[in-house]
């Protein structure tokens, strides 16, 4: 990208201590600043109190087991990790989770590219259906999944009413694990294109068009101009379309509860909601945190590539 | 000839445009389905092929919705909680996004790459620890509980110092040299100068906040205290509940966030782009 190059003139961080800071009075600079620790104090004491003591304390907390009837807990050291080796439920959670990232990603990927090409030129009409892509992203896990619920409603749903009026077989489709799965994937990719299609009409905005104008004097198609240039020059920003879809997918909860429950009989019930029923539904809060720490490092990897991404495109 | 070319140019252009508004009409017929059986009487909804007559619409599902709780008592708690979350949101990460873009001291850049960081583990993975926090706190089943916690946000947080890093370090020093303290010049240098990516923020927490589910999920369990969603999303579980009632209720807990999505558009497409997920 543009900006790899240009560590020398990175636009975020003054070389020297600001000039405005040390006021009128010359020689006050050595006296320590309290304000940008003071400015910090709110998000800071919040990051600390709902998220950085709360991984600690759930390390800690994995390491022992509740006894619910007496309210208290006691130390079992590694019992909670060896458990989630012998039971088979985590262990097909985990294979959701894989199936589920495994078609989901590629999905929004493909899926993102492919709308962001077809509405690339700013036209009002295209402008208009950018704004119609992105209308799932900002609706509610709820309000995603009783549409599709109401959609794909096996007796009453409109997809099973047109293929009973055509004479078809209806398909169950949120009852047999198959279809179950492909529903979740669809749902919840239809859910989240939106937003990576701005993510790539973003990166096509940075293609040149004299690469395009080069290419047509060449006689270029309009295939080979999409192989040969926009998806090279894309690669970027498909990499970072790659790895928050990942992240996306890898915490995919709230609409799958409430589309499928995790049904039918577990096939569609990924580690989150494994984890949110140990801990919540069978009082299991040291088991349900231990399945989080497995994937807490899944988590942090993928926040760390995206970290590098951003400052290699010069965002950090 | 050549005229001709231009002409079937043209014309291809806005065969591609009418495409682009039929795809994007298709894509959205899960959510366009719903608010359309919302307004069936009871009787046409699971006809096929279904009715298009506009004047056999009824509202009648909506009244029914007003029956299954008290959802304006739901809906004002809905706004109590997207509003004061967003406000501190707007409030705590314009002061940390202040002192990141602003200040050189000690561990800012630590402090910077901790916030983005871990504001981007999920609750998802946390919930657990996270709601013997609240436990202890005495949130539980408090409104507070779904209000403060989510409000640090690494989007804000970055949207925010982004935008700050831009404003002219000549006008803080200005406002310095005429003895202003820090807090004045956050206050009324800073402040007024963001008011575009305050508004952004404000706003896209807002949605955030109006939509979430896993928060009032774990924190509240007594029906004064749900939000729609977690309302609308517990009569979905019950199968008791007609299904024209229960698109009446989506379709009203789906209308704040349409309304402001689409009147302040470009704030979201703009926005979301800043690097970073749902917060």
């Amino acid at each position: 990208m543009a900006s790899s190059d240009s560590s020398a003139s990175a636009p975020d961080l003054p070389s020297k201590p600001p000039e405005w800071t040390r006021g009128s009075s010359s020689g006050r600079q050595s006296t320590f600043q309290w304000a940008p620790y003071l400015f910090l104090l709110p998000t800071v004491s919040l990051l600390f109190l709902f998220s950085l003591y709360p991984m600690l304390y759930g390390v800690w907390m994995s390491l022992r087991t509740a006894d619910v009837i007496r309210g208290t807990s006691r130390f079992v050291g590694l019992n909670n990790y060896l458990q989630l080796f012998h039971d088979p439920q985590f262990g097909q959670s985990v294979l959701n989770t894989g199936w589920y990232t495994l078609t989901v990603v590629p999905l929004i990927v493909a899926g993102s590219i492919a709308i962001a090409v077809f509405l690339r030129d700013s036209r009002p009409a295209r402008l208009l259906a950018r704004v119609g892509f992105y209308v799932p992203f900002v609706l509610s896990p709820v309000v995603v999944a009783t549409s599709w619920k109401w959609l794909l409603n096996e007796d009453l749903g409109v997809i099973n009413g047109f293929l009973k009026w055509a004479g078809l077989a209806t398909i169950p489709w949120l009852s047999s694990d198959f279809s179950a799965r492909v529903s979740v994937v669809v749902a919840t990719a239809w859910n989240l294109v939106g937003f990576y299609m701005l993510m790539v009409l973003a990166g096509l905005s940075q293609i040149s068009a004299e690469l395009y104008e080069a290419a047509r004097i060449e006689g270029a198609t309009g295939w080979d101009r999409f192989w040969h240039i926009t998806l090279p020059m894309l690669r970027p920003t498909i990499l970072l379309v790659l790895i928050l879809a990942t992240v996306h997918a890898t915490q995919a909860f709230e609409t799958i509860l409430l589309l499928t429950d995790g049904g039918p009989g577990g096939a569609t019930r990924l580690v989150v909601q494994n984890m949110y029923q140990s801990a919540f539904g069978r009082l299991q809060p040291g088991y349900g945190v231990a399945q989080a720490v497995v994937l807490l490092p899944v988590i942090l990897f993928v926040a760390w590539l995206q970290m590098r991404l951003f400052k290699q495109e010069g965002m950090i | 000839m050549r005229a001709d070319k231009e002409k079937r140019k043209a014309l291809g252009k806005v065969m591609h445009d009418f495409c682009a508004i039929a795809v994007c009409l298709v894509f959205l017929v899960p959510v366009l389905w719903a608010i359309f059986s919302a307004f069936q009487p009871p009787s046409y909804l699971f006809t096929f092929p279904p009715n298009f007559d506009p004047r056999k619409f009824s509202l009648s599902s909506f009244q029914a919705v007003f029956a299954t709780g008290d959802v304006p008592r739901y809906a004002l708690n809905s706004l109590i909680v997207a509003t004061s979350s967003s406000l501190i949101t707007v409030f705590a990460s314009s002061m940390a996004g202040f002192a990141l873009a602003k200040y050189r001291f000690l561990g800012r850049q630590f402090t910077f790459l901790l916030i983005i960081s871990v504001l981007l583990v999920p609750l998802q993975v946390l919930m657990v620890p996270v709601f013997l926090v609240l436990k202890t706190l005495g949130w539980i089943n408090n409104l507070i509980g779904i209000i403060i916690p989510p409000a640090a946000t690494a989007t804000g947080t970055f949207m925010m110092r982004q935008y700050i890093i831009g404003i002219p370090d000549e006008l803080l020093e200005a406002a310095r040299i005429d003895g202003a303290s820090h807090w004045k010049i956050y206050r009324h240098v800073i402040l007024p100068l963001s008011a575009p990516v305050i508004g952004a923020v404000g706003i896209l927490s807002f949605t955030w906040r109006w939509n979430d589910y896993l928060w009032p999920l774990i924190v509240i369990n007594n029906q004064q205290n749900f939000t729609l969603q977690l309302s609308l999303a517990n009569l979905v579980g019950t199968n008791t509940v007609e299904w024209g009632t229960l698109l009446a209720y989506a379709t009203l807990a789906m209308l704040p966030v349409l309304v402001v999505f689409l009147s302040f558009q470009r704030y979201f497409l703009k926005g979301s782009l800043s690097g970073s997920i749902k917060g």
